[in-house]
């Protein structure tokens, strides 16, 4: 399965954080520097494996250190509400 | 405005300027009584009429009468239930509906003395003829067009202190009115409910709004002060200031933000808004107790409110300084001030006026010299006009503006010289007189 952040929810980029708007539930998230940049990376579409290489990648840390946690965040942006799946569905 | 009884007026004009922004309300099918109400309230932040050219937007509402009551209080919960506050934006179109009232704005792109964006907008629509239906829908369409021109309304409680303003954003049971009641000075009160900041120039500043809360008064001109710091009310049991990240306080000024539409456009605004300012502001959670003094709430605040806390900053153009003026004037009764610099041919440094309010002394008399605000195609362009009155009957338009004040005296190289008199034949070189300095001596 893949993700892409949903393109109708307004955000900002500060220093280290993100913030994102939902204006369906006017609710404000502030996602922290690691959250940021997986908001970042999900421009497009990416899937768990793909967010994970990424990351390793750019934290110099072992895959499986961090799967875990990636995926508990996507589950939390999805239960948010802030993502769309790669077909477009929320 | 001018009329009695209880037959509806054929049309009454208002112009409102709050936060900066320029309002032309054409009222149709008020009765006087309503009128007196809405110039009551907006008192402060009235212009003197002025050409339609320069506003930035233009609503033309004709007046419902209100239900009477009790008869049909059944339909009308209903009708409040079935029609809540609607409001829309989409591009240039803004429109606001509630079961009190409707209107719609269309935006077009404005002549070059509207600065406010380039873009004018002009609509109708219709509302109840009650202060609190028009007050919810001048909320509306400030909120909306506010962070067009980079600004924002916040729920909030705005206080002047020395030479600038503070916010103390807070959501409803926070403090807010608590905290204007304890003001010593209720005019340094912008207001207790919800206040408007803009980035202008020369930083944020903040406005003082005819929206208020329990507090009952809002601020008492057009006046706005640099916005030192953002203070998010806490209720605690001690005082204390806890300075707070830029993106902490983002989230917080979110939730204090006065917001009716929803749309992505909209929201991007707001955000980028609230980002900048939290970004360029200092922030605090304000942790206050019930019975703290105002005294004692500024000096724990004080190491967050930057240098210079009292130095006199200018308005920031001609139309917040008459305005001021103007509020100074109705308070004190009369009042001298004294421009610094050349101002115009007849003023110079050193010199000084002496105002009275319309009232005082007597009845304005012809061949008075009487101080007039005369508004400009923008605030910049706002200025003073000395003009003498011109006998009963004539009508040659001398009282173009709004007429503040009789003019006394002038003090001139070492003299005092009364008016009016011989001297008051200077009146007819005055011209237009645009003092920015001038409200130094009265310390604000």
């Amino acid at each position: 399965m893949t993700y892409k952040r949903d393109p109708g929810l307004p955000f900002q980029q500060l220093e280290e954080e993100t913030i994102v708007v939902d204006p369906r539930t006017r609710e404000v998230h502030l996602l922290n520097e690691t959250a940021a940049r997986v908001w970042d990376l999900l421009a497009s579409s990416c899937s768990l494996d793909d967010l994970t290489e990424t990351l390793a990648e750019e934290y110099d840390a072992p895959p499986e250190a961090l799967r875990a946690g990636v995926e508990e965040l996507l589950g939390g942006l999805r239960e948010k509400g802030l993502l769309v799946d790669a077909a477009g569905a929320a | 405005m001018k009329s009695s009884g209880l037959a509806p007026t054929e049309k009454a004009t208002l112009s409102l300027s709050i936060g900066g922004i320029v309002g032309h309300l054409e009222i149709e099918g008020a009765q006087a009584v309503f009128l007196e109400q809405v110039r009551t309230r907006y008192g402060a932040f009235v212009l003197p009429t002025t050409s339609f050219g320069a506003a930035d937007f233009h609503l033309r509402l004709a007046l419902d009468p209100i239900a009477a009551p009790g008869s049909s209080a059944s339909k009308r919960l209903a009708e409040t239930e079935a029609h809540p506050l609607k409001v829309t934006a989409r591009g240039r179109t803004i429109a606001a509906e509630r079961w009190d009232f409707r209107a719609r704005l269309q935006g077009r792109s404005a002549p070059r003395s509207v600065r406010n964006g380039g873009v004018s907008y002009r609509g109708e629509g219709r509302c109840e003829a009650s202060p609190f239906a028009l007050d919810c829908l001048l909320r509306v369409v400030y909120a909306t067009l506010l962070p067009r021109v980079g600004g924002m309304l916040i729920h909030g409680c705005g206080l002047r202190h020395a030479a600038i303003g503070v916010i103390f954003p807070g959501v409803s049971g926070a403090g807010k009115s608590t905290l204007a009641r304890k003001a010593p000075d209720a005019d340094d009160v912008l207001s207790d409910e919800i206040v408007a900041v803009r980035r202008l120039d020369d930083g944020w500043r903040v406005f003082g709004t005819p929206f208020w809360g329990d507090f009952a008064r809002g601020g008492i001109s057009m006046r706005s002060w640099p916005l030192r710091t953002v203070a998010f009310l806490n209720q605690a049991r001690e005082v204390a200031m806890t300075p707070i990240t830029s993106s902490d306080a983002t989230l917080r000024l979110l939730g204090c933000f006065l917001a009716f539409t929803t749309d992505l456009a909209s929201v991007e605004r707001s955000l980028a808004v609230a980002v900048q300012l939290c970004a360029e502001v200092r922030s605090v959670e304000a942790s206050l107790t019930r019975t703290a003094p105002t005294a004692t709430v500024f000096r724990k605040l004080a190491p967050h409110l930057g240098p210079e806390v009292t130095r006199a900053v200018p308005p920031a153009n001609a139309r917040e300084l008459i305005s001021e003026f103007r509020a100074l004037l109705r308070k004190q009764r009369s009042y001298a001030f004294k421009p610094k610099g050349t101002a115009g041919g007849w003023l110079k440094s050193g010199e000084s006026l002496a105002v009275q309010s319309p009232g005082v002394g007597g009845p304005l008399a012809p061949g008075d010299v009487v101080l007039a605000w005369v508004p400009g195609p923008t605030p910049d362009e706002d200025a003073l006009a000395c003009r003498r009155l011109p006998p009963a009957g004539a009508r040659d338009g001398a009282l173009a503006g709004e007429l503040l004040g009789r003019v006394t005296l002038v003090s001139r190289a070492g003299k005092t010289l009364p008016l009016p008199g011989r001297v008051g034949d200077l009146a007819r070189s005055f011209g237009p007189l645009v003092a920015i300095p001038m409200l130094r001596m009265a310390g604000r």
